[in-house]
């Protein structure tokens, strides 16, 4: 507990952080700032800046989103996989490459069961040791994945007695895209997780149908486990008045991964062009980039070469900062997602802030139709079929044209309930209470 | 090392299948900045650039008729599995054997400054390459081969 008066600190454990572009930054950036905007020391512990800049590229403009009250511990992660200069190449990985990856993955999960980061779990300990020293602890919220990030936070509530958060987003031992466990009871996952959630002052996740997984599989914790959505972090800018005489515009953002039915999307786009005049001269831009890792999958390259034939582009990636700017010249929105009943993602908020109309073409069952129910401006695809997202598109292209400004105030004011601000500050302001803080909000 | 403009890339493509194209764009951006290219490659079939220096380990793609029957789309036969499951693909070996005791091969890897292992079979020699060369010489990937010839640029 912090002294009286003083500033409780908290540890947050994060692999990705800015100048990270992944998809999953944005709730990390939202997450410390906040809690420095509420008076608390924040210390983010994360990797070294070179595994980004060398490896998947960086946003910079994010980083310049970091309070600058926070400081950033960054500490080594190894990714020896991605190694592509082959003197540093052991004999074994040039010689017998599938003997080294089996050996590889046997020594990953050595201390931790989690190929590729299991070892990073050496280095969180030691950083988290040496910060503990330097300035307590009062809180350690532990961000997954990489699920190794919650030895960081086991660690110093087993040594010192710290109390922690995991924010787990999504699901280690849930396949949020299949529904299927993925790590039986009695597993070494199994018994970590059982720990890590057990043991924790809150767990957090993103949307209710992956919580209520968790409390039905871990009822010891049910009580501790709260949706903290993804939110968006500020309103879009007010769309532009529309010309009448321009072709419809409409946009996606997001990460294109081989999971997103980008060829749906371009299927049913082209069947919508052949039945709706509003779409003859419509544009599809998509902006993101290719995959996780910067590379195409090579269905999803066909379907952007065919879908550049009738109107769908795919225009690269934008920085955070200008994705205003592309939903002020949107007249609507594609929300293009993976199947599966656990699934949301950041960029649903983001839209819905827009009030513009959207435009779903995921599965009906994915989770970002709970969040979308009751937008005024939402036309999901009834399936995936050409015909299903086709007709979705038609009904989006109407509500485009014809821009009512009092059905975008509504969908807007729908939408405050997903701020970023709305989802956190019940938890931080829960957690304060819980390390025995007082409030000192600073701006 | 000299790289960057006039600097000199090899590119080892010993696999049986064309060359990827990441490899072969990447080809083009090279030439374009300076950087001269040459490339040692197991048929004739896989082509970098038309002005690429190039040695062609042999004169057409295994086969009967002159089609390399892993990339005709026929299975490999039993022996050639199990060889390959004992890590020893017999064209993967034999292709270094061949790179070794060709001196037209022998002086392009001599004159490289860079070496871009481009497909898993060039690994093994690309490795042998980089233990007697040292750090940042020879790499598995395009990215990895750009940075060195972008940093070496640098002022």
């Amino acid at each position: 507990m912090p002294l009286k008066g003083a500033r409780p600190h908290l540890l947050y454990v994060a692999w990705g952080f800015p100048p990270c572009r992944s998809g999953g930054v944005y709730r990390a950036l939202a997450t410390a700032n906040a809690f420095a905007r509420d008076g608390w020391d924040v210390t983010v512990l994360t990797i070294e800046r070179d595994l980004w800049e060398r490896r998947t590229g960086v946003d910079p403009a994010l980083e310049e989103r970091v309070d600058p009250r926070i400081r950033i511990e960054r500490i080594p992660f190894d990714w020896p996989v991605l190694e592509d200069d082959l003197s540093r190449w052991p004999a074994l990985r040039a010689l017998a490459p599938r003997a080294w990856v089996k050996a590889r993955n046997l020594l990953d999960q050595r201390t931790f069961p989690e190929k590729v980061y299991g070892p990073w779990r050496r280095h969180l300990e030691r950083a988290t040791e040496r910060i503990h020293a330097e300035h307590p602890v009062d809180l350690v919220v532990a961000t997954t994945n990489p699920h190794v990030s919650i030895t960081a936070a086991l660690h110093l509530a087993q040594r010192y007695g710290v109390p922690y958060v995991v924010d787990y987003r999504d699901a280690w031992s849930l396949d949020v895209f299949s529904g299927r466990r993925r790590h039986p009871e009695g597993s070494t996952v199994n018994t970590w997780e059982r720990r890590a959630l057990e043991g924790a002052q809150e767990v957090w996740f993103v949307n209710e149908p992956i919580v209520q997984w968790h409390r039905t599989t871990y009822p010891a914790a049910a009580a501790h486990m709260h949706v903290v959505a993804n939110g968006y972090d500020e309103p879009a800018a007010g769309s532009q008045a529309r010309r009448t005489d321009t072709p419809l515009r409409f946009t996606y953002v997001g990460t294109i991964s081989g999971k997103v039915p980008i060829p749906e999307l371009v299927a049913g786009w082209a069947r919508a062009r052949e039945q709706e005049p509003l779409l003859v001269d419509a544009e599809a831009d998509l902006y993101g980039y290719l995959g996780y890792y910067g590379a195409a999958h090579p269905e999803l390259a066909d379907a952007l070469s065919t879908g550049a034939e009738v109107g769908v582009r795919y225009r690269g990636p934008v920085s955070k900062t200008l994705v205003s700017e592309l939903y002020a010249a949107s007249d609507a929105l594609l929300l293009v997602l993976g199947t599966g009943r656990y699934v949301t993602s950041g960029k649903v908020f983001e839209y819905l802030a827009t009030g513009l109309p959207i435009i779903s073409v995921h599965d009906p069952g994915n989770a970002a139709s709970e969040v979308l129910k009751g937008y005024p401006l939402w036309f999901p695809a009834s399936d995936l079929s050409p015909d299903g997202v086709a007709a979705a598109l038609r009904a989006g292209a109407h509500a485009a044209a014809s821009h009512e400004p009092v059905a975008q105030a509504a969908g807007r004011a729908f939408a405050e309930r997903y701020s970023r601000e709305h989802q956190l500050r019940p938890r931080i302001t829960a957690l304060r209470a819980a390390v025995g803080a007082t409030s000192v909000e600073t701006m | 090392m000299t790289t960057g403009p006039g600097s000199r890339v090899l590119v080892l493509a010993l696999g049986r299948d064309p060359l990827p194209t990441v490899v072969t764009e990447a080809a083009l951006r090279w030439e374009a900045d300076g950087v001269s290219i040459s490339a040692v490659t197991l048929t004739p079939r896989a082509r970098l650039t038309a002005t690429t220096a190039q040695v062609t380990l042999l004169r057409r793609p295994a086969g009967s008729a002159g089609i390399d029957p892993s990339t005709a789309g026929e299975p490999r036969s039993t022996p050639r599995k199990a060889l390959r499951k004992l890590h020893l693909d017999p064209v993967r070996w034999a292709a270094i054997l061949l790179v070794l005791s060709s001196p037209q091969a022998r002086r392009l890897v001599a004159g490289a400054d860079v070496v871009l292992a481009a497909d898993p079979a060039s690994v093994p020699l690309g490795w042998v390459l980089a233990r007697r060369r040292g750090e940042g010489k020879v790499f598995r990937t395009v990215s990895a081969a750009s940075r060195a010839l972008n940093d070496a640029a640098r002022p």
